[in-house]
């Protein structure tokens, strides 16, 4: 365990202060959690700024309706709370399912609220977990589940959203909606303003030790800081803090079984994509067609934008690399005139329908975000790159000398992808697959000249 | 790092350096010799080390030391009155409530907070009736002893013992 410094808060002010002040702080409440978390490895702080002995340990009545708890109370205390039982029995219910009667003589109410996921995985550092490791995937789609548990929350005006978390904790709903609320945090870089609350509007638990809670909606008690939360699923949020860019340094850990459920995604993309379009296909398509359940999509992506790129790089090079062993095989190089070397390239260039649907739409897609329109561009110069070497090569055996290397490459490209475009809308016309030949012919003369 | 810190171990009040990553279970075990605590998972989760802290049970494998300045503390070697045993270690005894007797301090320290606990009136997950006065039932004593494992499954015995205790 890594050495820490202590030191215990007289003020509320000066905690938080001795916290912000240095970076690699962390408050202390009980510890139930925290010193659990240093003994696994999962955090190694260097302060710890003890909090449980401020004197936020009342539980008072609000004049106007409602509790107001301090965040110091003992889960024990809070449970067995004459008002709390009698007025808000699922809390006191919820409180006794969790843990054990010593832990909850120890576990501070604003301790329970912002302990880290209970997710056997997230306490695993031999598994990978978006929590732990931003970026390194979640284990537990896929994997055992038995103790988690999943929430609906809502935001006001939002359409309630699962949210996936906690588990058999000390109140296993709050900790879920904590687990909601540090995914909130990782999401958005920072603390959502004190007073927001979250609304849970309904509640299942998979947990045999959670007593039934019946779905209603529960506003949390604004004890700390509570977190207004949106539509998010955490595992998804943790992976990356912008669409589309994998989060610098983080090393991604894929095992060989999501590796594989990672391709299966792919490759049912790519048919669902080339069948309905890129804009119409939803997760739940893709996941069908895989064989798996709708996590599994966000457990590898963090939206279809990002599953499309990947399709698209993943795809782009394989075709060129099909391409450039096409070019390069002996049949190819064994033809004699200008004609027939065109004709023997274009039979052996596969016309490839859902290819070229897919591709179509991810150009379009990606004129529309131009921080996407680079990687199409260094593909398309990857593209005449592979091309062009060997097409000059071919040429000089039938005699004739390229006189403009990239306008041949960049007219070579458009002419194949005009062409194809025509032959596929007009697949049994043999005028137009003529004239697609006819007009390659006429390009390669135009950008060559008698040696 | 090191922090001075003062603990009242069984009666007798104890001053001593401690790393500020021990835990009081450690610090009890290894440099007070306080070896009624067990040392059993070292995550909360198997009692083995309940004692009493400040008047109420806890585990103390979770519990830093630093963070425990002034506690005081009764293990279960504490609990006797001289020669005259706890009335929950006699009825632990009287019902044979062990085999190996590793968990056992464990198991008796949490007895005497949990009865503690029944007679003020908090109550467990097992409690049909929040609001209703408790009865020590062996399923209420299951439920508040569930936090202390015994691999020897000498549960019946237990229960029976904290039944008798509990009278």
């Amino acid at each position: 365990m890594r050495e820490f410094a202590y030191e215990r808060a007289t003020d509320a002010g000066q905690a938080v202060a001795a916290v912000l002040a240095d970076p690699e702080a962390v408050f202390l409440g009980a510890g139930t959690n925290l010193v659990d978390h240093l003994k696994l490895g999962i955090t190694a702080p260097g302060r710890l700024v003890d909090v449980s002995r401020l004197p936020f340990d009342e539980i008072i009545e609000r004049p106007g309706g409602g509790m107001r708890i301090g965040a110091a109370v003992r889960n024990a205390d809070l449970a067995a709370h004459p008002l709390i039982r009698a007025r808000y029995p699922m809390l006191s219910a919820a409180l006794l399912a969790g843990a054990s009667a010593q832990l909850r003589n120890l576990a501070t109410t604003g301790g329970n609220l912002l302990q880290r996921t209970r997710c056997a995985y997230f306490q695993d550092p031999s598994t990978p977990c978006n929590k732990r490791e931003r970026g390194s995937g979640c284990s537990a789609i896929g994997g055992f589940d038995r103790d988690r548990i999943d929430l609906r929350i809502g935001d006001s005006g939002l359409p309630a959203g699962t949210v996936a978390g906690g588990s058999s904790g000390m109140a296993s709903w709050g900790s879920a909606v904590v687990a909601a609320a540090n995914g909130f945090r990782d999401r958005y870089g920072s603390t959502p303003a004190d007073g927001d609350e979250i609304t849970v509007e309904a509640c299942s638990a998979r947990c045999d030790r959670t007593p039934a809670v019946a779905p209603g909606r529960f506003r949390l008690p604004r004890t700390l800081s509570a977190y207004r939360l949106r539509q998010e699923r955490w595992c998804s949020v943790a992976t990356t803090a912008t669409s589309g860019a994998p989060t610098e340094g983080s090393a991604r850990r894929v095992t060989k079984r999501r590796g594989e459920t990672r391709q299966r995604l792919l490759d049912a993309a790519y048919e669902v994509f080339a069948e309905v379009g890129f804009g119409r296909a939803r997760p739940e398509q893709i996941c069908e067609r895989a064989g798996y359940t709708r996590g599994a999509f966000y457990s590898q992506f963090t939206s279809m934008d990002e599953l499309f790129l990947t399709l698209w790089e993943q795809w782009s090079t394989r075709m060129l690399d099909d391409l450039r062993a096409l070019l390069e095989s002996r049949v190819v190089a064994e033809t004699a005139d200008e004609r027939e070397l065109v004709e023997h390239v274009l039979r052996a260039v596969p016309m490839d329908d859902k290819w070229f649907r897919v591709n179509s739409e991810f150009t379009t897609h990606a004129i529309r975000h131009p921080e996407l329109r680079e990687l199409v561009a260094a593909r398309e110069r990857a593209n005449a790159a592979a091309i062009v070497p060997v097409v000059e090569a071919l040429l000089a055996r039938v005699g004739r000398a390229v006189t403009d290397r990239e306008a041949l490459g960049q007219a070579l490209i458009a002419v194949h992808d005009g062409t194809m475009a025509q032959c596929l809308v007009e697949p049994e016309n043999p005028v137009v697959a003529a004239r697609r030949v006819d007009l390659f012919l006429r390009v390669i003369l135009s950008f060559t000249r008698r040696d | 790092m090191q922090a001075r810190i003062s603990v009242t171990v069984d009666g007798q009040r104890r001053e001593l350096d401690v790393d500020t990553r021990a835990t009081l279970l450690d610090v009890l075990r290894e440099q007070l010799g306080v070896t009624s605590p067990k040392k059993g998972c070292d995550h909360g989760q198997c009692g083995s080390c309940t004692v009493l802290l400040d008047g109420r049970r806890a585990t103390l494998c979770l519990a830093l030391a630093v963070a425990h300045d002034g506690a005081r503390i009764v293990t279960a070697d504490g609990l006797a009155d001289g020669d005259v045993l706890h009335p929950v270690q006699q009825a632990f005894l009287d019902h044979d409530g062990f085999q190996c007797g590793y968990c056992t301090p464990g198991q008796i320290c949490s007895a005497v907070g949990m009865l503690d606990e029944v007679a003020a009136g908090a109550p467990s997950h097992v409690t049909a009736d929040l609001t209703a006065e408790i009865a020590l039932s062996a399923e209420e004593i299951r439920e508040r002893m569930s936090g202390n494992l015994c691999r020897c499954g000498a549960y019946p015995n237990i229960v029976a013992a904290i039944e008798e205790a509990g009278r």
